[in-house]
C-alpha cells in the first residue's frame, strides 16, 4: 500500500496512458517455428516488442489484474480491468477515451470483477460481469442497456451453478457464455437472452487403464469410481467468418475450432502441447486465450511458458516466439491475447497490469501475404514472396512445400519433389513422384516394355537352357573351395526358411545347428535392417532424414528382442519339458530372421518406385513377411523342443507373455537401481556435508 | 587393582575394526565427494590492506564536518546524519550522499522512517545469521550496529559494527585532485560470530542519486551501453537491475531457462550525467565480484534514481543432494575478494548540458589505458593494419543423434574455403579476414579434450596444412577460432574429472547445457569444463605448438574474453578474478606465437591485449531501467583496437544490423557455410537460417564496398561525439557520429528521408551518408 502511496507521489507526469518504444533491443525470446512432428527450428524475428502500455494517473489508476482484451471493429481497444471493476476503452492510437465502472451498488452499470468484453460490429458492448454472475450490456458511449441474469431452463438442472467467465456474440445475436466448471459445453443464448442449448460440449477423454476398466466391467461394477467429465472451455474467440475457437482446460485437446453446428472443424483433438520445451521435466503448457487476425492466422498464447504460437487458417505453425520475465517484450502472467487491424498483437499480462504490444517484422509480414496469395490463388505473385522467405530463412517449410504446390500446379514435377524433398514432407513429396512417375512412364513406355519382355525372355530362356544342361550332364560333381562353407550356409538359411518344420527338427536332433550360422545370420540380419533403412525411399521413410536416425539404437533393437524371447522361451521350455537346449533355442532363434534378410533390401529397393498410393501392397508384403516369422517361431518352438503342434502354440503364447512379463520386471528394477543409486550417491554427500 | 579389569580381546579387536571402518569411510566420502571446505584458493591478484590509522575520532553527534579537503575538493562528514558531501570548490557544486529533501519528500520521510533509514544507509550489507538461509539485504541503518568515524590521512574512515551478527567492517572515503575514492580493506572486515556471514556490501548506494524531473541520464556498459533518463516514462512495477560485471559466472547459475534478454557488461564502470556534472565511477579493484545496481523511482518506495556497484564477498549457490531433489540455497564458505577500491572521477561545469556519455566514455579509455597499464603492464596500440570484413566460415557439427554411422555434417571443407575466397576475390572483395569455426575434430561441438587433428572430412590435417600455406602465399589472414574450455561431453579417458574440470562449490561438476531452437535448456547434454589451471599446465603449450606446426598464424580464441567463472575443484581451484589475470597471461603468451589474437565480446581485461574484438554487441539488455542503445564501448574502444559486428546474415534484419554497425564504427562480419544451410537442422550449431554462401555472395559484396570504403579510412579516429539529431516529435529517427578528423556518419532508421542541416544531402529513410571535414 505504502509503495503503491509512494509510485503516484514520485510520478506525478500527468499521462494516462504511457507508451514505451524500446529502441534497439534485441527480442528478449527465441524466434521458431515448429514442424508437423513438433521440431523447433529457428527464424528470424517475425515480431518483435513494439510498445508497453500502462495507466499511470492517480486518477484513473493502473490495470488491476486485468483478464481480458478485446479489439473492436473501429480499430477501438476494450480492456476488462477486473481488479479495478471497470472497462477501460482506449483508442487505436492507445489513447484512453474512456471507462465504464457505474456509480455505486445501485447503479446498474456498476460492476464487479468484469472477466470479458466482446463488441459488436454496430459498437453494443457487452461484459461478463463475474462478481455479479450476469451479463450486462452497453451502448457505444458505455450506457447501460440491459443485464442478463441467470438463465432459467429445466434441461439445465436443479444444481446449474452460473459462473459466466467469457463472453461472445454471434452475427445473429446468439451469445455464448463460458461458465466455471460447466462441463456440458458453452451456454448458448438466445438474441433474447434465453437458454436455447449446450454448445460444442467436450468429449470425454479416457486413458488407457479407464477404457480397460469400461471394457472389463459393467456399470455396475464401475459404480462408486470417479466420473470422467468432459473437459470444460477456459476462453473463447468467434472470427469474421463466423468460427468460434474455443480452449479448453484439457492438457491434450486444448483448442477447438466449431462451427454453427457445434463440430470441430479442424482441431478436433489435436495436441498443442509444444514438446521441444516440454519434454523431460518440463511442466505442461495451459493456453489461456485465442484470437485470429485478418488473415485467419491463430493466435494461441500459454501462460506456462508465455509463448506465442501462430497458426494458419489450416493450422500449420507459422511462428512461436514470447516468453515469460520482466524484460521489455516479456510478460510474467499472460492472461489475454488480441490483434489489431495492422497485424500487432496485445498480451495481457494481470500480474504487472501492462499490456504489452508486439509487432510484426517486415520477415513476418512478407510469410503472411505469401500466403494469402497463396490461399487466393495469385500463385506468380505468391511464389515471389515465398522467394523473399526462402532468402531470409533457407528452410522455412511452409514457403517450401507452398512453392512446390506452385510448380505442382505447373506440372513441374521434378521442381516440386525438390522442394518437397527439403520441406521433409513425405506425403506432398509422394503425389508429385506419382505424377512424375507417371509421366516417366508415358514418355518411355515402348522401351520400358520392350526392356521387361526382353528381359522376361532372357530369364526364361536362360533358365530353360540351364535346366536343359543339367538334364543332359547330370549333377556336377562338387569342387570344395573357400567359398563352399559361405554357400553351406546361404543354402542352410534359406532351407530352413523354405521347410521350417524339417529345418528345426534337424538342428536339433541332426547336427544342423551350428553358432558360426547364428552370428553369420544375425550379422547378415543387422545390415539388411540398416541398409533397408537407408535403401528405403523418402516417402516410405515417411520423411525421416538420415539425420535423425540414431543408429546404435537401431543395432540394439535388432538384437534385444532375439535375445529376450530366447531367454524368456529357455525359462518357459525348462519347465514345460521341452527338449530344445540352450544352444538350439538361440541358433533356432536366429534362423526365424531370414525371412527378413531375404525380403527387406528388396522391398526397400521396391519403395524407390512405390508411392503413397500404393502403400497398402507394400503393407501387405509386410503383413505376410511377418506373419511368415511369426510362423517360424512357432515352427521352430515346436521342432527344437519336439513339443506336440497344440503344445507348440501353447508355449509359444507362453514366451509371448513371458517377453512381456521380463519386460515389465526390467523396467521396475532398473527404476529401482537408479532410485537406489541415488539414494547411496545422496546419503555419501550429506555425510560429505557433515564430515 | 588395575589387574582385576580384564578387557576382552574381542572388544579392542572389535573397536579398532570400527575405528579402521570409519576411518576408511571418511577416506572414502573425502575422495569420492570432496566438499568446499578442502578448496584453497590462493592469494593472487587479490590485496588484504589493513584499515588505515586514524588521526582523530569524529564524535558521533558532530554536525558536518570538513574531513579532509585539496585544492579542488573538500569532503565533509555528518555523524548523526550520515551524510557524506563532496563540495567542488572551482565552482560550489555539491554532491551529496543522499538528496536533500523537497518539501513534499520530507512529508513523506516523516511518515516513512524506514524509508528514510534505507535512504541515509552509507552502505547496504547482505548477509547471513546462521550462514545457511538465504541472504539478508537491509541498509546498515536497518540493523543493529554501532559506528565508529575517523579523520585519516586525506580522508574519513567510519567502522562498522552489526552487533546482532557480529560482523565488522571499516569503509574509507579519500579525497583526490579528481574524485572521490572509497575503499573498502579486506583486514578490516570481521567475523566474530561462528555462523554469522557477510555476503556483499553496496556502497555509497544513493551518492549522486536524481529525481525525475533532474535533467541527465545514468550510463551503462550494458550490452554496448545504455542509457536511464531520468526523465523517461518508466514502467514502475519492474525490479530493480542488477548485474555482474563481466557476464555471469556459470559456477553459481542456476540454469533453468535462458536468458534471452540479457547482455553482459563489458567494463567496471558507470557514468552520471546530471544537471551541469559528470561523474564517472571505475573500480580499481574488485571488478570481478563487483555487480552494477541501478534502482528508480518506486523501489524500495523511495523516489529517485539511483546507481551503485555492489561487491560479492561470497556468493549463493544451488545444489541438490540427488537427481530428483529440489535445488536448496548456499553461500560460500569463504571470502573470495580481497581490497575494494571504486573511484568516483568528478567534474563540474557552469552549464547545463555540458557532458554527454560521450565524456564518460573518453573518461573511461583513459582508466582502462591506466589499468591495462599498471596491472598488465600492456600499452594499448592500434594495430598497423584491419580488415574490413570478417567473414566466419563454419565448417561443420555433428547431428544430435550419433551412433554408429559418423554424423558430422561437414558444411564447408578446408578446399571450398580457399574457393569461396577466389569467388570473392574475382568480385572485388579481397581485403577480408577468414574465420574458420568448428574445423575440429568432430566440428564446432566436438570434444575439445581431442580435438586436434582437423576432422578427416574437412579435409583433415594436409587440407588445413594446405589452407594456412596458402593463406601465407596470398597474403589472406585465416584465423582459427580456437575453443579452450567448454568440454562438450566427457572428456577423453586420459584427462581425469576429478582434476581436470571445474568443480560448482560443494560436490558437483560444473556442467552446461547448449540451448535448444525453441528457447530452453537441451536437457540429458553432459557436458563440463576444462580447469583453466590445468589447461595452462597440460593443453596450452601442446596446443600453440600443434597450431603453429600446422602453420596457424591467426586465432580467435573463445572464453578469454566473453567467459568469465570461478573454479572450485580443490586440485585447479581459481578465482574469477584470477582467472581474468590468467586470460591476460595466455592472450600474451599466444600473441608471441601468433601474428594476430582475437577475442569474442570484449570483457575489457582481454581488450589489454587483444588484436580485436569479434561479435561486439550492439544492443542492449532488454531491462525496463533502460530507454536508449548507445555506442558507449564503441567509443571507448574506436581508434585503439578494430571491433566487428555480429553476423548480419544472423540478424533478424540484415540491413538494420549493418547501419547500426556504421553508426557504431564496426567492421561487419559474415557467417558463412559453403553448403544449404538446412544441413544443420539436427545438430546443436541450428542457430543459423541463411548462411549459404552462394546464396549470400551478392550481399557480401555489397556490403563490403560500404566497409572499405566508409568505415576502413576511419578506423585510427577517435568517436568524438554520438547524438540522436531533433526528432522533431517523433519524425525522424537519425543517428550521428562524429569522428576525431572530423567526419559525420548520418544513420536513419527511419520512415522517412532526413535533409542535413545547412546541406542538400538526404539521408534516406533506413539509409546512411557521410559528410567529411
Amino acid at each position: 500500500m505504502r509503495r503503491k502511496k509512494f509510485i503516484c507521489l514520485a510520478i506525478l507526469v500527468a499521462l494516462i496512458v504511457t507508451s514505451i518504444i524500446p529502441v534497439t533491443a534485441a527480442t528478449p525470446y527465441a524466434n521458431y517455428f515448429l514442424t508437423e512432428d513438433g521440431w523447433a527450428l529457428p527464424t528470424p524475428a517475425a515480431y518483435v516488442p513494439d510498445k508497453i502500455i500502462e495507466f499511470k494517473t492517480v486518477e484513473e489508476g493502473k490495470l488491476k489484474n486485468p483478464k481480458d482484451i478485446f479489439i473492436a471493429e473501429n480499430g477501438n481497444i476494450y480492456i476488462a480491468d477486473s481488479g479495478n471493476n471497470r472497462i477501460v476503452v482506449l483508442s487505436p492510437e492507445h489513447e484512453f477515451l474512456f471507462d465504464i465502472k457505474g456509480e455505486g451498488p445501485n447503479d446498474p452499470s456498476t460492476l464487479s470483477d468484469p472477466t470479458c468484453v466482446y463488441v459488436d460490429p454496430d459498437g453494443t458492448i457487452l461484459v461478463v460481469d463475474a462478481g455479479n454472475k450476469r451479463l450486462v450490456e452497453f451502448t457505444e458511449r458505455g450506457n447501460f442497456r440491459y443485464s442478463y441474469l441467470t438463465p432459467e431452463d429445466e434441461l439445465l438442472g436443479e444444481d446449474f451453478s452460473y459462473q459466466p467467465q467469457k463472453v461472445i456474440k454471434d452475427n445473429r445475436g446468439y451469445i455464448y457464455v463460458t461458465s466455471i466448471g460447466e462441463y456440458r459445453g458453452i451456454i448458448l443464448l438466445g438474441p433474447d437472452g434465453q437458454f436455447r442449448n449446450f454448445f460444442g460440449t467436450n468429449r470425454v477423454i479416457l486413458s488407457f487403464w479407464d477404457a480397460l476398466a469400461r471394457l472389463l466391467w459393467s456399470r455396475e461394477d464401475r459404480k462408486g469410481q470417479i466420473v470422467n467429465l468432459p473437459y470444460t472451455f477456459s476462453n473463447i474467440y468467434i472470427s469474421e467468418d463466423q468460427y468460434i475457437y474455443a480452449t479448453t482446460t484439457s492438457t491434450s485437446a486444448q483448442l477447438r475450432k466449431i462451427n454453427f453446428a457445434g463440430a470441430d472443424v479442424l482441431y478436433d483433438g489435436r495436441n498443442f502441447n509444444d514438446t521441444s520445451i516440454t519434454q523431460g521435466a518440463g511442466q505442461s503448457q495451459v493456453f489461456v486465450d485465442v484470437t485470429v487476425d485478418k488473415y485467419n492466422n491463430m493466435y494461441l498464447i500459454d501462460s506456462t511458458y508465455g509463448r506465442i504460437y501462430q497458426f494458419d487458417e489450416w493450422g500449420q505453425n507459422l511462428f512461436v516466439w514470447g516468453s515469460l520475465g520482466t524484460g521489455y517484450g516479456q510478460y510474467s502472467q499472460p492472461t489475454s491475447i488480441e490483434v489489431d487491424d495492422q497485424g500487432r498483437v496485445y498480451v495481457v499480462d494481470s500480474r504487472t497490469g501492462v499490456i504489452t504490444v508486439f509487432r510484426p517484422t517486415e520477415y513476418a509480414k512478407t510469410v503472411h501475404s505469401a500466403n494469402k496469395l497463396f490461399s487466393e490463388g495469385h500463385y506468380d505473385e505468391s511464389y515471389a514472396q515465398w522467394q523473399k522467405v526462402l532468402d531470409q530463412d533457407n528452410y522455412y517449410r511452409l514457403a517450401l512445400q507452398s512453392m512446390g504446390t506452385i510448380h505442382m500446379r505447373k506440372d513441374e514435377f521434378k521442381e516440386a519433389m525438390k522442394l518437397y524433398y527439403e520441406a521433409e514432407d513425405p506425403d506432398l513429396y509422394s503425389t508429385a513422384f506419382e505424377e512424375q512417375r507417371a509421366e516417366f512412364i508415358k514418355s518411355y513406355f515402348s522401351i520400358i516394355a520392350t526392356v521387361v519382355v526382353l528381359l522376361l525372355i532372357g530369364i526364361s530362356t536362360l533358365v530353360s537352357v540351364i535346366r536343359r544342361r543339367r538334364r543332359r550332364l547330370g549333377p556336377k560333381p562338387e569342387k570344395i573351395t573357400w567359398f563352399t562353407p559361405i554357400k553351406n550356409f546361404f543354402k542352410r538359411m534359406v532351407y530352413v526358411a523354405r521347410h521350417p518344420i524339417d529345418g528345426f527338427d534337424e538342428i536339433r536332433y541332426e547336427g544342423m545347428g551350428y553358432y558360426g550360422d547364428m552370428f553369420g545370420i544375425m550379422i547378415l540380419y543387422v545390415i539388411s535392417e540398416l541398409l533397408s533403412i537407408v535403401l528405403t525411399s523418402f516417402i516410405y521413410r515417411d520423411g525421416v532424414s538420415l539425420d535423425m536416425i540414431d543408429w546404435g539404437n537401431r543395432i540394439l533393437w535388432a538384437l534385444l528382442p532375439w535375445i529376450v524371447i530366447v531367454i524368456v522361451n529357455y525359462g518357459v521350455t525348462t519347465i514345460m519339458y521341452g527338449e530344445g537346449r540352450f544352444r538350439d533355442i538361440i541358433i533356432g532363434g536366429a534362423f526365424c530372421h531370414v525371412p527378413y534378410i531375404l525380403t527387406s533390401i528388396p522391398l526397400a529397393i521396391l519403395t524407390n518406385v512405390l508411392g503413397r498410393s500404393e502403400a497398402q501392397l507394400f503393407a501387405l508384403a509386410n503383413t505376410f513377411i511377418s506373419i511368415y516369422v511369426g510362423l517360424m517361431v512357432y515352427f521352430c518352438i515346436k521342432g527344437v523342443h519336439g513339443f506336440h503342434p497344440l503344445k507348440g502354440v501353447v508355449v509359444t503364447i507362453l514366451t509371448a507373455v513371458g517377453v512381456t512379463a521380463v519386460s515389465a520386471l526390467f523396467m521396475i528394477v532398473y527404476g529401482l537401481a537408479v532410485q537406489m543409486f541415488d539414494f547411496f550417491i545422496q546419503i555419501g554427500k550429506e555425510l560429505s556435508y557433515i564430515v | 587393582m588395575f589387574d582385576r579389569i580384564k578387557i576382552p580381546k574381542r572388544l579392542i579387536t572389535s573397536i579398532i575394526v570400527v575405528l579402521v571402518l570409519l576411518l576408511a569411510a571418511y577416506v572414502a566420502i573425502k575422495v569420492a565427494f570432496g566438499s568446499q571446505h578442502d578448496v584453497k584458493f590462493s592469494k593472487d591478484g587479490l590485496n588484504f590492506s589493513d584499515p588505515a590509522p586514524a588521526i582523530s575520532a569524529i564524535p558521533d553527534d558532530a554536525e558536518l564536518t570538513t574531513v579532509a579537503e585539496n585544492s579542488r575538493f573538500r569532503l565533509e562528514y555528518s555523524p548523526s546524519e550520515d551524510l557524506l558531501v563532496v563540495t567542488d570548490l572551482k565552482n560550489g557544486q555539491v554532491f551529496r550522499r543522499w538528496p536533500e529533501a523537497t518539501e513534499e519528500e520530507a512529508k513523506y520521510y516523516e511518515k516513512n522512517q524506514n524509508v528514510l533509514q534505507i535512504l541515509k544507509s552509507i552502505v547496504f550489507v547482505e548477509f547471513t545469521k546462521s550462514g545457511q538461509e538465504g541472504g539478508t539485504i537491509l541498509g546498515i541503518n536497518q540493523v543493529k550496529h554501532t559506528k565508529k568515524a575517523n579523520k585519516i590521512d586525506g580522508g574519513l574512515q567510519i567502522i562498522y559494527n552489526m552487533t546482532d551478527t557480529g560482523i565488522r567492517f571499516a569503509l574509507e572515503f579519500y579525497i583526490h585532485e579528481d574524485g572521490l575514492e572509497v575503499l573498502i580493506p579486506r583486514n578490516g572486515i570481521e567475523e566474530t560470530h561462528e555462523t554469522a556471514k557477510l555476503a556483499s556490501l553496496y556502497v555509497l548506494p544513493y551518492f549522486n542519486s536524481a529525481r525525475q524531473e533532474d535533467y541527465g541520464y545514468f550510463v551503462s556498459p550494458d550490452g554496448s551501453g545504455a542509457l536511464t533518463r531520468f526523465d523517461a516514462n518508466r514502467i514502475t512495477n519492474y525490479d530493480s537491475y542488477n548485474k555482474k560485471i563481466y557476464g555471469d559466472d556459470m559456477t553459481f547459475n542456476k540454469l533453468i531457462n535462458p536468458d534471452f534478454k540479457s547482455w553482459a557488461i563489458t567494463m567496471p564502470v558507470f557514468g552520471v550525467v546530471k544537471e551541469n556534472s559528470m561523474v564517472t565511477c571505475y573500480i580499481k579493484e574488485g571488478d570481478a565480484n563487483a555487480s552494477l545496481f541501478i534502482e528508480y523511482p518506486g523501489n524500495k518506495n523511495l523516489p529517485l534514481y539511483s546507481i551503485s556497484f555492489y561487491f560479492r564477498y561470497r556468493q549463493f549457490y544451488f545444489t541438490k543432494l540427488s537427481k530428483g531433489s529440489d535445488d536448496y540455497e548456499l553461500l560460500e564458505e569463504s571470502m573470495t575478494l580481497g581490497d575494494v577500491r571504486q573511484k568516483f572521477y568528478i567534474e563540474t561545469s557552469e552549464e547545463k548540458g555540458s557532458y554527454t556519455y560521450v565524456d564518460v566514455a573518453n573518461k573511461t579509455r583513459e582508466l582502462l589505458f591506466d589499468t591495462w597499464k599498471t596491472k598488465y603492464g600492456v600499452e594499448r596500440k592500434l594495430a598497423d593494419n584491419a580488415k574490413s570484413m570478417n567473414i566466419r566460415i563454419f565448417m561443420g557439427d555433428e547431428n544430435r543423434w550419433g551412433g554408429a554411422i559418423d554424423s558430422l555434417k561437414v558444411m564447408t571443407t578446408f578446399d571450398e574455403v580457399i574457393e569461396m575466397y577466389e569467388e570473392l576475390k574475382a568480385k572485388g572483395v579481397e581485403d577480408i579476414r577468414l574465420s574458420i569455426a568448428g574445423w575440429q575434430k568432430d566440428g564446432y561441438y566436438g570434444n575439445i579434450t581431442k580435438k586436434f587433428n582437423p576432422d578427416k572430412e574437412f579435409g583433415g590435417k594436409k587440407g588445413f596444412e594446405k589452407l594456412t600455406s596458402w593463406a601465407k602465399e596470398n597474403n589472406v589472414e585465416v584465423s582459427f577460432d580456437n575453443n579452450l574450455l567448454l568440454v562438450y561431453g566427457r572428456p577423453k579417458a586420459s584427462v581425469p574429472l576429478r582434476s581436470s574440470v571445474v568443480k560448482k562449490p560443494g560436490v558437483h561438476y560444473l556442467q552446461f547445457q547448449s540451448i535448444t531452437s525453441s528457447g530452453v535448456y537441451r536437457r540429458g547434454t553432459d557436458n563440463y569444463v576444462l580447469s583453466p589451471i590445468y589447461y595452462e599446465k597440460k593443453v596450452m603449450s601442446k596446443e600453440i605448438e600443434k597450431l603453429r606446426k600446422m602453420g596457424a598464424e591467426h586465432l580467435d580464441l573463445q572464453q578469454v574474453g566473453d567467459n568469465l567463472f570461478t573454479d572450485y575443484n580443490r586440485y585447479t581451484a581459481l578465482l574469477r578474478s584470477q582467472l581474468a589475470d590468467k586470460y591476460v597471461k595466455w592472450l600474451k603468451e599466444y600473441k608471441e606465437e601468433f601474428d594476430s589474437i582475437s577475442v569474442y565480446y570484449g570483457n575489457s581485461y582481454a581488450v589489454s591485449t587483444a588484436d580485436k574484438i569479434l561479435n561486439i554487441p550492439t544492443v542492449r539488455s532488454a531491462n525496463m531501467v533502460f530507454d536508449e542503445t548507445i555506442p558507449f564501448i564503441q567509443i571507448v574502444y574506436h581508434g585503439i583496437i578494430d571491433y566487428y559486428g555480429n553476423p548480419l546474415n544472423n540478424e533478424d534484419d540484415p540491413w538494420e544490423a549493418f547501419l547500426r554497425c556504421l553508426e557504431y564504427g564496426a567492421f561487419p562480419s559474415y557467417e558463412l557455410t559453403y553448403r544449404p544451410t538446412g544441413d544443420l537442422k539436427y545438430t546443436n550449431y541450428n542457430r543459423l537460417f541463411n548462411s549459404q554462401f552462394s546464396l549470400l555472395v551478392n550481399d557480401v559484396v555489397e556490403i563490403y564496398k560500404i566497409s572499405e570504403e566508409i568505415l576502413k579510412p576511419l578506423r585510427s579516429e577517435y568517436i568524438v561525439n554520438h547524438y540522436r539529431v531533433p526528432d522533431e516529435g517523433g519524425k525522424y529517427e537519425v543517428y550521428v557520429t562524429e569522428y576525431s578528423n572530423g567526419t559525420k556518419i548520418y544513420v536513419n532508421y527511419g520512415k522517412i528521408g532526413y535533409i542535413i542541416p545547412d546541406t542538400t544531402t538526404t539521408v534516406d529513410a533506413m539509409g546512411y551518408a557521410v559528410v567529411t571535414a
